[in-house]
């Protein structure tokens, strides 16, 4: 892969990525509304992502993701 | 003359032929008497044994000797030149005090070193630097290591991401057939999917941030700081320190002219044990130690007056560098000579040929430790030569000689703009950049880039030769050349030594009557106006029991001018 492929390539990952965050945003908001409270852990824990790759706090994404490793949705 | 031996007036056995002699072609000779010694009897004899029994002979005896008119001379008698001592009379050699030999004798002995010993307070500047190897491809080759990792992954983390958000999409979309929602279990599950993988991506994220941090300090180490010193600062201080002022309009007009010595420092981390980043201290000590071309004052002098084509004057306690030539122009002195040869009536003189040269060679040196002194080597040299204009037999033009000004300095090296490596990097790491801005905030190491442009550049932390910069605010401008290079060195000191421009008649010994007070001035400015012609003075030797002088001089003579040319030859 040369340089220039490789920018390509990450120029359209970062596309698709910010496509992909505001497409989970606006899904969120269109879920109807007697589900939202029962997913309402969703836009806090989207904040706290945000807030833990500016800050690079891997402690804190590693935190999350072992919550959400232990979450069972069945119940 | 009246001679005084430490403020007493006494008589010197030889004193009916003492004359007074200046030398001005030769450093070490500017003033002296015309005879080797004094011989001194009776009183003086006392005082003398009484200093040495006192201060021994390592510290001279103030001799001052005084003419008509109120001129003083300022001597010493030095002890440690073959001093003679008989039953009653001692033999000894005086030197002039606080002239040009004092001033080069003590400067040649003092190192800058000594100085910072003594408390004295240099005023230095921080260099900020680079180190920019030659191993462009072995940086390149871990870096598209990474880089193809790096992209694989997100490519993987954001894929999975497009497929959970899918899922999650597809599940809250009402459908016209079915009843609106599935239940609230799948919905929740397949949110938690999606932040799981949100997560996922944002760690791999943090990874590459962290991962490119890293990648960064070990390829664009933060700039450092080496320190340096102005020339100028150097000799004005070193100069008050041995008790004389400086003044120089030749450095003056150069004022960021600074000397970054060799890094040299004890005590210090190894480069071999932290990283760049960590070594944040100078390596050098801002003044030039033993390891460097110019560790005294006098040697520092010497080099500036080879590099800019100067004198060193010393006239009452103050010393003057100046351009060989500044003198001349700035005269007030005029003498009338004889002719030479007066029993004949005629006149004699020879011609300055020795001042002639074939090549004329103008170097810096070049530092195989800094590579960068080898791969700008453009401004390093320049080479002259002079030619014949229309020779008849070509085999017979004697032009000869090569006139070597070897500059003890290295060049150095100032970063002009980014190099592959770096232009190759920056688009990584501007890509890097705008991953991590999706989230908001972000990295900016393309900006860090860009910042260091400017600085000077040295291929490894030690380098072997002293380098001359030009600074302003700590960095060399990019006209820093136009300062510094070989050839500006020819077009604004060196060309006046071109024997078109040099051509002069010597003449020798010439009987003439000054007054003490013109032999006073003459050793200030040694250019005198002679039949409306400025002439250089070589030597003069006063006989003030004889009241006249023997002067050699050069006078202009364009014996030179239509015959040859200068051609620049590299």
């Amino acid at each position: 892969m040369d340089i220039l492929e490789a920018q390509n390539m990450i120029d359209g990952i970062k596309g698709q990525l910010e496509t992909l965050l505001k497409t989970f945003d606006a899904t969120l908001a269109n879920i109807p509304e007697d589900v939202k409270p029962q997913i309402s852990f969703a836009q806090a824990d989207m904040n706290e992502i945000k807030k833990a790759i500016k800050s690079g706090d891997i402690t804190k994404l590693n935190e999350l993701t072992k919550r959400y490793a232990s979450i069972n949705p069945e119940r | 003359m009246r001679h005084f031996l430490n403020g007493t007036e006494i008589a010197p056995r030889n004193l009916p032929e003492i004359g007074v002699i200046s030398d001005f072609t030769d450093r070490p000779n500017e003033l002296a008497l015309n005879v080797d010694t004094i011989i001194l009897p009776r009183e003086a004899k006392i005082i003398i044994d009484n200093h040495l029994q006192a201060q021994g002979p390592f510290e001279g005896l103030p001799y001052t000797v005084t003419m008509n008119g109120g001129i003083t001379l300022e001597y010493y008698i030095d002890f440690l030149e073959n001093a003679i001592f008989r039953s009653h009379e001692i033999e000894v050699k005086i030197k002039r005090r606080k002239g040009k030999d004092q001033f080069f004798e003590n400067a040649d002995g003092l190192t800058f070193e000594l100085m910072r010993n003594k408390g004295v307070v240099l005023t230095l500047i921080d260099v900020p630097y680079l180190i920019i190897k030659d191993n462009a491809v072995e940086i390149a080759i871990p870096i598209a290591i990474s880089l193809y990792v790096m992209t694989k992954e997100l490519i993987q983390a954001v894929s999975d991401l497009a497929t959970a958000t899918g899922n999650l999409i597809q599940a809250v979309t009402p459908n016209a057939t079915v009843p609106p929602l599935p239940p609230l279990g799948s919905i929740i599950s397949l949110v938690v999917t999606v932040i799981a993988q949100i997560i996922y991506t944002a760690l791999v994220l943090v990874a590459v941030i962290k991962l490119a941090q890293q990648l960064f300090d070990l390829i664009f180490p933060k700039i450092r700081y080496y320190k340096g010193a102005k020339v100028k600062e150097l000799i004005s201080k070193g100069c008050q320190y041995l008790g004389y002022s400086f003044q120089s309009t030749l450095l003056d007009s150069i004022s960021g002219l600074s000397i970054l010595p060799v890094p040299i420092l004890k005590e210090k981390k190894s480069i071999f044990d932290y990283v760049a980043n960590d070594l944040n201290f100078s390596f050098t000590k801002g003044y030039p130690t033993a390891n460097d071309s110019t560790p005294t004052l006098g040697s520092l002098i010497t080099a500036i007056e080879t590099q800019f084509n100067a004198k060193t004057k010393v006239v009452n306690g103050v010393v003057q560098l100046e351009i060989r030539n500044y003198w001349q122009n700035i005269t007030p002195n005029s003498i009338i000579p004889a002719l030479a040869l007066q029993g004949e009536r005629m006149d004699e003189y020879t011609l300055n040929l020795e001042e002639a040269w074939k090549r004329y060679y103008i170097h810096y040196q070049v530092d195989y430790s800094d590579t960068h002194t080898l791969d700008f080597y453009d401004p390093t040299d320049a080479e002259y030569s002079t030619e014949p204009l229309s020779p008849i037999n070509t085999d017979l033009v004697t032009i000869k000689g090569l006139n070597d000004i070897n500059v003890p300095f290295a060049l150095g090296g100032r970063k002009k703009g980014l190099n592959w490596i770096e232009k190759f990097v920056k688009v990584f790491f501007e890509v890097v950049d705008e991953v991590t801005g999706v989230f908001g905030g972000g990295t900016n190491f393309a900006s860090i880039i860009e910042n260091r442009v400017g600085v000077l550049q040295i291929s490894s932390q030690f380098y072997s030769q002293t380098k001359m910069l030009y600074l302003i605010g700590g960095k060399q401008p990019a006209n820093y050349i136009d300062f510094l290079s070989a050839t500006v060195l020819w077009n604004k000191y060196h060309y006046i030594n071109q024997i078109q421009l040099n051509d002069y008649k010597v003449r020798n010994s010439i009987r003439t009557r000054i007054s003490e007070q013109d032999f006073v001035d003459l050793q200030t400015n040694n250019f005198a106006d002679v039949n409306g012609n400025i002439v250089e003075i070589l030597r003069i030797e006063w006989l003030d029991e004889k009241s006249y002088a023997l002067i050699s001089y050069k006078e202009p003579f364009d014996y030179a001018d239509g015959h040859v040319e200068t051609i620049k030859i590299n």
